[in-house]
């Protein structure tokens, strides 16, 4: 059978500046946990703040527990706000705590959370399009847009507002496990 | 993702405090906290570790908040805490009881400078090179300016630890 070679097309597409992402930031705790409590408490966190939340990830490979929860809140046709926060625990065994006269199911693990928050610009609408990757030229402009016409305006006007926010909820978190290091003057 | 290397100049060299006795944790992270914000630092907490164990708990923060002196440079001090065998003891003072912790708590801070954060300077060998002797050579004494703002920063918040902790001693020795 004759062979036949296939030539990769030379087509050089731009690097792409989609988002803007802040810092992260970790919590590590290793102890007694109401964990239905504390995810009950995340989501509601974010959707009184009109977040809209999609567990993406969900994995139960006892005793290793893996959640990934996904936040998305509209700015505009252009921009949205994203939070992403992933549990990683490893569970020993089912606890009850008595607090005061109730008693409380509490999981004893070793946990990880990570928060994560940033801008995404030219988001894909309902059926996965994004309008500004049409083209190397709408891909060039969106590069441009993003890099010198409207990036301060995102540094200062949503990014840092959203990272702030982010740490309202990052000490509501220890406030919940009770973390020596608790309280937030920002 | 790239990666941006900013170019790194420490100014304040590491200096570690130590603390064995009672002091209210939740208020020493809080004074910290209060400081930061006052100064006009931004709070990036990198670590927050709490191991709950026989003796006592175990608390490890590891915070790098920054401040933008110029769109060219900002400053960034390290605070890492260590906090051993904590534990919860209820104490009298003034006639008052109060509950606190107990443990050994020390705490290491160093300052640096971060040059070229955006990393508009490095993505070419000429660009670079136009920068290192625009730094050296013409723009030296605005560099050390900005350094001597880290330093200071640096002592004045070893200074509110000092106090803070000294407080707690003399409150108790009362």
């Amino acid at each position: 059978m004759a062979e036949v070679e296939v030539t990769v097309p030379e087509t050089i597409v731009p690097v792409n500046t989609d988002s803007f992402h802040n810092p992260d930031f970790v919590i590590r705790y290793k102890g007694a946990v109401d964990f239905d409590g504390l995810y009950n408490m995340i989501c509601k966190w974010m959707r009184y703040r009109k977040f809209k939340v999609y567990e993406v990830n969900h994995k139960f490979k006892p005793p290793e527990i893996e959640i990934e929860l996904d936040g998305r809140r509209k700015k505009d046709a252009y921009k949205r706000d994203r939070i992403y926060i992933h549990f990683h625990m490893f569970k020993n065994k089912d606890v009850e705590v008595l607090r005061g006269d109730k008693v409380i199911k509490m999981i004893e693990l070793r946990m990880k959370i990570l928060f994560k928050s940033y801008i995404d610009t030219n988001y894909p609408n309902i059926i996965g399009w994004q309008r500004w990757k049409s083209s190397k030229f709408t891909l060039f402009l969106q590069n441009f847009f993003n890099k010198y016409i409207i990036k301060k305006e995102i540094d200062l006007q949503d990014s840092d507002v959203l990272y702030y926010e982010l740490y309202e909820l990052h000490a509501k978190v220890k406030e919940f496990l009770k973390l020596e290091s608790r309280g937030n003057a920002y | 993702m790239l990666t941006k290397m900013a170019e790194i100049n420490f100014v304040a060299k590491k200096d570690s405090l130590s603390y064995d006795g009672v002091l209210s944790i939740p208020e020493f992270y809080l004074t910290i906290d209060t400081w930061l914000k006052e100064k006009g630092y931004d709070k990036l907490e990198t670590k927050n570790e709490e191991i709950v164990e026989k003796n006592g708990k175990y608390v490890e923060l590891i915070l790098e908040p920054w401040k933008k002196l110029t769109d060219y440079s900002k400053s960034v001090i390290r605070i890492h805490i260590r906090m051993h065998n904590i534990t919860d003891v209820t104490v009298e003072i003034d006639g008052n009881k109060k509950n606190l912790n107990k443990g050994k708590v020390v705490t290491e801070t160093e300052g640096f400078m971060m040059n070229d954060y955006e990393d508009r300077w490095e993505s070419h060998p000429m660009y670079y090179f136009i920068r290192t002797i625009f730094d050296k050579f013409f723009f030296s004494i605005y560099t050390k300016k900005n350094a001597d703002h880290v330093v200071g920063d640096v002592k004045d918040l070893r200074a509110t630890i000092k106090s803070f902790l000294n407080l707690y001693r003399i409150k108790l020795e009362k």
